[in-house]
């Protein structure tokens, strides 16, 4: 991925999308694939990304939602997504519901 | 001595108190109990042995019911067997009689944890010097929590089996060592169980109850139910993370990232191996292991001493995933859904295709005009418009190298507008070839939360739905193990042995195998958590089915090979399973993108595990356009290689070249390829029968060999 890209080509649509309908005002978690493992994170604080953790190329946090375009902009940043939605895998309901 | 004459499970039943036996016959429905002036009656079946008093069927019928047996069925013969109920206090009557030689219960009323430990063999692992029961090594699990309080995650002195709970819902303190949230440790909660109230309070509760039933299937030692219901692994030990959950919704994709960094640091902080499970998931992605979670996952899993397990999903009959292919210049084909009466919730489809094509893509809302030229939305743009109904269309396609792949991401959002509700009816999606180089895209469409009978939930017609690439996101991930569903209970017309109607179907999108195998899921009794509001099957346990359920019985097996080999990664423990699944009965189809390998089989897996030697890959150069490579033993080689680097992480290879010397040097030119420079991976294979590999890919870096 080129990385020199717009700060909006490196948010997946969903997270656009989440955008232009206005992000909550406590921020949102974001995970961020980077290009430089070992200084990524440090960049990216400075640029107001709460990091949680890291594993490997990926770098999780909290950001303000006014800051995600200057966490998006970073060179250092491949992609952004927003935090999704995940789902329990019992299916007890499910067979009976069809 | 008598003792021995009893059946466990209806000892464990003889110890409960008059309104856990209640409890418990009333929620086993495949029980005909009686509960009358408070006595509980059990189905059972007595082996009688013919002899003074006892010579005739009609003097055993005679002496059973003075004992208070209803005699249902008596089958004569050498021994005679016996079919009835009797009161559970009379039990012990029986079994003083020398002339009855086995009281067993109705094996319906216990189709459960034990079944599927027998199904998979771990009982005999379990129970047979030299036994494996996961000492030393560490369970994971990033659920919904776990009732810390329960029985079956305590040691024999009531001490915590948990070493570490991040519940990452409650409010945090400071210098607390995770992010948000609060971390409880062994000494934390040992000390909530012992003194009441607590020195610090563990306001912890698993109310969905999901996550205690998983670890109580991959972990649980069956205390609560003296040894009846244990789960795969009842001697390792825990580190729990429990997810933030919300209306239907069970944790989010970047807090459970960093809930998987967490469990790994937490096991190389007690220097134990760590076999780590993950029972949700969702639809958001590519399907092939691009998801910034399931990066993470695949980055984790190359660890040695770290192993990640995934459930497969239950998607596969709910029509959430389309696929086809265009042709350039041709009229534009069309995938039909339909959204149900009362849908309320945004709907999201997530379609994926290669970057070198030019597909244009519309939506056409029920009764609304064909889409013309215009409307189709190009790789680069964005649309958004309001149909006649009044609800609200965003096409986004312009992630055109979405996470990297080279392919494009194309998100399209249905909302409700300005309506009540998302149009009711057949809606269509229509894809058109603008230029084609391969044509083919996939549509997943996103979960929504499925109470109310799923009403929420869109779905494709049954003549546009595909039921493969099925897997649910993060069970993708190259590098984890993805466990698909079997019946070990007859429930719901699913014949008993057949793969779970639900469970979700490989292969990834770009066409690797998934799921690994298969584990029993339908349906399992495990711990049941007290704060949830689950009806329990018998006190302490309740009864899910899915792959939640499937994964674990993994895990646990696959912490059990961590105590035999710590060191082992979760590539060589996915081989070593794959290899001693099991294919009988229903599973004589796999290896297929159903089963995967088979079914889990425990016992050949730890014979594996103490035999296997997996080569090892060392001084590695490359000079010019040969890629040379030594190994400790005999073995024959390959390489795979992508110019395309991402692609090739995610295992997509365009193609290969083979060393079949057998030694321990190899070397594999790459002249003749096109001009470019490749991202390799080594593979080296023990020539033997038994064929095991290692794969060498510089730690996801690659070896890169330039073709001039």
């Amino acid at each position: 991925m080129d990385s020199s890209k717009t700060w909006g080509a490196k948010l997946d649509p969903y997270s656009r999308m989440q955008m232009e309908d206005g992000l909550p005002d406590e921020g949102v978690e974001v995970t961020v694939r980077v290009t430089d493992k070992r200084a990524a994170a440090k960049q990216l604080e400075q640029a107001g990304l709460k990091v949680h953790g890291q594993v490997g190329d990926i770098i999780v946090g909290h950001v303000n939602s006014s800051d995600l375009q200057q966490i998006a902009e970073l060179d250092c940043v491949q992609e952004v997504q927003l935090s999704r939605p995940l789902y329990g895998e019992s299916s007890g309901d499910s067979e009976k519901e069809r | 001595m008598n003792e021995g004459k009893l059946d466990p499970r209806l000892r464990f039943l003889q110890e409960q108190t008059t309104e856990e036996r209640i409890e418990f016959v009333e929620s086993a429905r495949l029980a005909s109990v009686s509960t009358a002036r408070r006595v509980v009656s059990i189905d059972v079946l007595l082996r009688c042995r013919k002899g003074p008093g006892t010579k005739t069927v009609r003097s055993i019928e005679k002496k059973l019911t003075a004992l208070g047996v209803n005699v249902h069925s008596v089958i004569d013969g050498p021994m005679v067997v016996v079919g009835g109920s009797v009161p559970v206090n009379r039990l012990e009557d029986l079994i003083q009689e020398d002339w009855i030689e086995v009281v067993e219960a109705s094996k319906q009323l216990f189709p459960d944890l034990d079944r599927s430990g027998l199904d998979v063999g771990v009982r005999t692992l379990q129970t047979v010097a030299p036994t494996v029961r996961g000492t030393n090594v560490l369970v994971g699990i990033i659920d919904s929590g776990i009732d810390f309080r329960h029985d079956d995650f305590r040691l024999p002195d009531g001490s915590s089996r948990i070493r570490f709970l991040w519940d990452q819902s409650v409010a945090s303190v400071a210098g607390g060592r995770v992010p948000f949230g609060r971390e409880f440790t062994k000494a934390n909660l040992d000390a909530a169980l012992r003194t009441n109230p607590a020195p610090i309070a563990v306001n912890h509760n698993d109310v969905e109850g999901h996550g205690t039933h998983v670890a109580g299937i991959a972990a649980g030692n069956g205390r609560r139910s003296s040894g009846q219901f244990v789960g795969m692994a009842p001697d390792s030990e825990l580190v729990i993370v429990a997810v933030r959950s919300d209306a239907g919704t069970l944790g989010e994709s970047a807090s459970a990232t960093i809930a998987f960094s967490y469990v790994v640091d937490r096991a190389h902080e007690l220097n134990r191996p760590i076999s780590i499970n993950m029972s949700l998931g969702n639809n958001g992605g590519g399907h092939s292991g691009e998801m910034p979670l399931e990066t993470a996952m695949d980055n984790l899993a190359r660890l040695p001493g770290v192993v990640i397990v995934k459930s497969a999903g239950n998607e596969q009959t709910w029509r959430i995933h389309a696929s086809g292919t265009v042709t350039q210049g041709a009229a534009p084909i069309s995938r039909q859904f339909e959204s149900s009466g009362s849908n309320t919730q945004q709907d999201v489809f997530e379609v994926w295709f290669d970057a070198t094509d030019r597909i244009g893509i519309a939506v056409q809302a029920p009764g609304g005009p064909t889409p013309v030229a215009n409307d189709f939305v190009l790789p680069g743009a964005v649309n958004t418009f309001e149909t006649s109904g009044g609800n609200r269309v965003r096409i986004d396609a312009s992630s055109v190298d979405a996470g990297g792949t080279g392919d494009v991401r194309a998100m399209i959002f249905i909302g409700r507008g300005t309506a009540p509700r998302i149009q009711p009816g057949r809606w269509s999606l229509h894809f058109r070839g603008d230029q084609i180089t391969n044509g083919q895209f996939h549509v997943w469409i996103e979960r929504t939360s499925r109470g109310n009978g799923g009403a929420e939930q869109t779905r494709f017609v049954t003549a546009d739905n595909d039921p493969t690439c099925t897997i649910s996101i993060p069970g993708t991930a190259r590098r984890i193990i993805t466990v698909g569903s079997y019946v070990t209970r007859f429930e719901n017309d699913a014949p008993l042995g057949s793969l779970s109607r639900f469970s979700g179907r490989g292969p990834t999108r770009y066409g690797l195998r998934k799921p690994e195998l298969a584990a029993p899921g339908e349906s399992i009794v495990s711990v049941r958590s007290s704060g949830a509001g689950l009806p329990p099957f018998a006190p302490g346990y309740t009864l899910m089915p899915g792959t939640s359920m499937a994964a674990p019985h993994v895990t646990g097996v696959a912490a059990l090979l961590l105590e035999i080999n710590p060191q082992f990664t979760c590539e060589q423990i996915k081989q070593i399973l794959s290899r001693a699944a099991r294919r009988d009965g229903a599973a004589a189809v796999a290896p297929d993108d159903n089963w995967g390998s088979g079914r889990l089989t425990a016992q050949r897996a730890a014979e594996l595990a103490r035999a296997v030697q997996f080569p090892i890959v060392s001084n590695v150069v490359i000079n010019g356009t040969t890629l040379s490579w030594e190994t400790d033993i005999p073995t024959t080689g390959a390489v795979r290689f992508n110019p395309h680097q991402r692609r090739m992480f995610l295992g997509r290879a365009i193609g290969s070249r083979v060393d079949l010397t057998v030694g321990l040097r190899h070397s594999i030119n790459l002249q003749g390829l096109a001009p470019a420079t490749y991202h390799c991976e080594i593979l080296a294979f023990t020539p033997a029968l038994e064929e095991w590999q290692t794969l060498d890919d510089r730690q996801g870096e690659h070896y890169a060999v330039t073709v001039p």
